[in-house]
């Protein structure tokens, strides 16, 4: 039986531009209208952060915190089928905290899988035209929550990483601890390499029946992860042997999972040289879908949506199948837009005011 | 900024948080009990704290915190130092130590391998380990340091490190804890603990 999760309850304060937010969501849709730079975004982010620990805008802790306040600290109730989940997080310059149900969570998975969300924001675009490390987060973030012992094998590996490089950066590296770090590198890198070449595979279909539906063209998507890593511990162990003189002359590990790209074609050629840039939303969207399709598989769980920057003008044919396509699924959505008319596309809900970052409940209306 | 004689409580909760796992209640809390309980407590409290440095040294053996020059495991004749038996931190030992079964002494690193932060390779204190089993002769070298990135990279240094050497090396084993449900064990203890499997 498939469980929907919603944000019940929602609290802010310390965060970005924004002042104290209290919220209690709508269960089903939730519209945030206001001029651009308000605050809007910012809201999605914070419900994120707490969400994933992370900002989707890439945001280092101490930009998240606001100007001239010592910590940022929100508070989150998810309730799903029959469960409910308080999640508290709060972040000074120095470090951050966070608790589930009052208790440090001991493994990630029971933390990120119970608070599921999916965000659609503008600069998904980057997902086809930016850098690997966009592409790789999208995979990550979907394995935190879906594979006990993923997010740990990743904090693992990136330590490791990290001091691996750091002993390459000295003049002449010690070998001993090369040794050291290379059987925990090859085990925690091979695992993360196979996990997320196996969820690629998953996310092939539901990407390549999303991409037709919205684009309604013939052209086909295909995704597949790119990687040097062996699945292998062993062999990967090996491989690191065989590069060491690279990585020494280049002071950095140049194979690894660090390094990996998710590779996305349309119509057998190489997305980022050939689509325009309607397409490229349009494939970034499936993408999205893809992860709303795989979490929702996988865990049993409909996670929440976050909508970011939805304009009715802009594409409006195309944001109609969206919300047709997500209606079906009875999952919350969190939308925010300058353009009030958007309402017109969504059934009834909650209205919600954003204005020099303070958030006020409106009547739902254009 | 206001000095201990302006406000004394305030400058002793300051002192206070700096104590690992005291937040700030926890200080206040100390420091009004403190007050309450007269002046005896504080005062035998105050005199075991400033006198702490002077009265604990290092164990010129093993280098845990000892009272006197030799720690009493390394002064017990009972003991041996053909299995030494290498960890992190002096508490480290001691938890080893009620679990009771082992005979052989300790080897306290004070440290672990963490290039990021500041103990890299080349400063790190192998010289003492490395002496120490030379002129004591031992046999084994058990590496007990604890189960994370920094322990594991640490252990597999002084493995090869001391591998010259021709003793036996062997690692702490890691599993699955007494009484545990296997259901609710989480996959990287027990992947560990598969992978360390023994024959019966």
């Amino acid at each position: 039986m498939t469980s929907i999760l919603r944000v019940t309850g929602f609290a802010v304060q310390g965060f970005r531009n924004l002042g104290t937010v209290i919220l209690s969501p709508h269960e089903r849709v939730n519209l945030f209208v206001g001029a651009n730079g308000q605050g809007k975004t910012s809201l999605l982010e914070a419900v994120d952060f707490v969400a994933t620990l992370r900002s989707f805008r890439g945001a280092t802790r101490s930009q998240l915190i606001g100007h001239g306040v010592p910590q940022a600290s929100a508070r989150m109730v998810v309730e799903g089928g029959e469960s409910e989940h308080e999640f508290r997080v709060s972040l000074d310059r120095r470090a951050r905290e966070c608790t589930m149900d009052g208790k440090r969570p001991e493994r990630a998975v029971q933390y990120y899988g119970s608070a599921s969300c999916v965000v659609f924001h503008p600069q998904d675009l980057d997902l086809i035209r930016g850098a690997p490390d966009i592409r790789r987060r999208l995979l990550d973030r979907i394995l935190v929550r879906v594979v006990d012992g993923y997010g740990e094998a990743l904090r693992n590996y990136v330590r490791t990483l990290k001091a691996r490089n750091s002993v390459l950066r000295s003049a002449s590296p010690d070998l001993r601890a090369i040794a050291a770090y290379d059987p925990l590198l090859s085990r925690f890198g091979s695992a993360i390499a196979r996990t997320r070449n196996a969820l690629t595979n998953e996310l092939l279909p539901a990407a390549r029946e999303a991409a037709q539906d919205i684009t309604l063209a013939t052209a086909d998507l295909s995704i597949a992860y790119k990687t040097k890593v062996p699945f292998d511990a062993d062999e990967y162990r090996e491989l690191l042997a065989r590069c060491f003189d690279q990585d020494r002359a280049r002071m950095t590990t140049t194979v690894g999972p660090h390094a990996d790209d998710v590779s996305i074609k349309w119509g057998g050629r190489v997305a980022r040289d050939v689509v325009s840039q309607g397409q490229t939303r349009a494939l970034a969207l499936a993408l999205r879908l893809a992860e709303l399709e795989v979490l929702r598989a996988r865990s049993g769980r409909v996670p929440w949506l976050l909508l970011d920057d939805i304009s009715s003008e802009l594409d409006r044919e195309r944001t109609e199948r969206l919300f047709a396509r997500i209606s079906s699924l009875r999952a919350q959505i969190w939308v925010t837009t300058t353009d009030p008319t958007v309402r017109s596309l969504l059934p009834e809900g909650h209205q919600y005011l954003v204005e020099s970052g303070g958030v006020k409940a409106t009547a739902f209306e254009g | 900024m206001t000095s201990f004689d302006d406000d004394p409580i305030g400058a002793t909760v300051r002192l206070l948080l700096k104590l690992p796992g005291v937040g700030e209640k926890s200080a206040r809390r100390m420091a009004y009990s403190l007050l309450a309980t007269g002046p005896t407590f504080a005062q035998s409290l105050g005199e075991a704290l400033s006198t702490l440095h002077e009265r604990v040294r290092r164990c010129v053996d093993c280098g845990t915190y000892s009272g006197q020059d030799r720690c009493t495991i390394c002064r017990d004749a009972r003991r041996t130092s053909e299995i030494l038996c290498v960890v992190a931190r002096p508490w480290d030992a001691d938890a080893l130590e009620r679990a009771g079964s082992f005979r052989g002494r300790y080897h306290v690193l004070h440290t672990l391998l963490d290039p990021l932060s500041g103990m890299g390779p080349e400063d790190f204190p192998i010289g003492p380990l490395e002496q120490r089993i030379r002129e004591e002769q031992t046999r084994e070298v058990i590496l007990a340091t604890p189960p994370t990135i920094e322990g594991e990279a640490t252990a597999l240094f002084l493995a090869e490190s001391l591998r010259p050497l021709g003793i036996e090396i062997t690692r702490l084993a890691s599993g699955v804890p007494h009484g545990g449900d296997l259901e609710y064990i989480d996959p990287i203890t027990l992947g560990r603990a598969l992978d360390g499997r023994r024959g019966l």
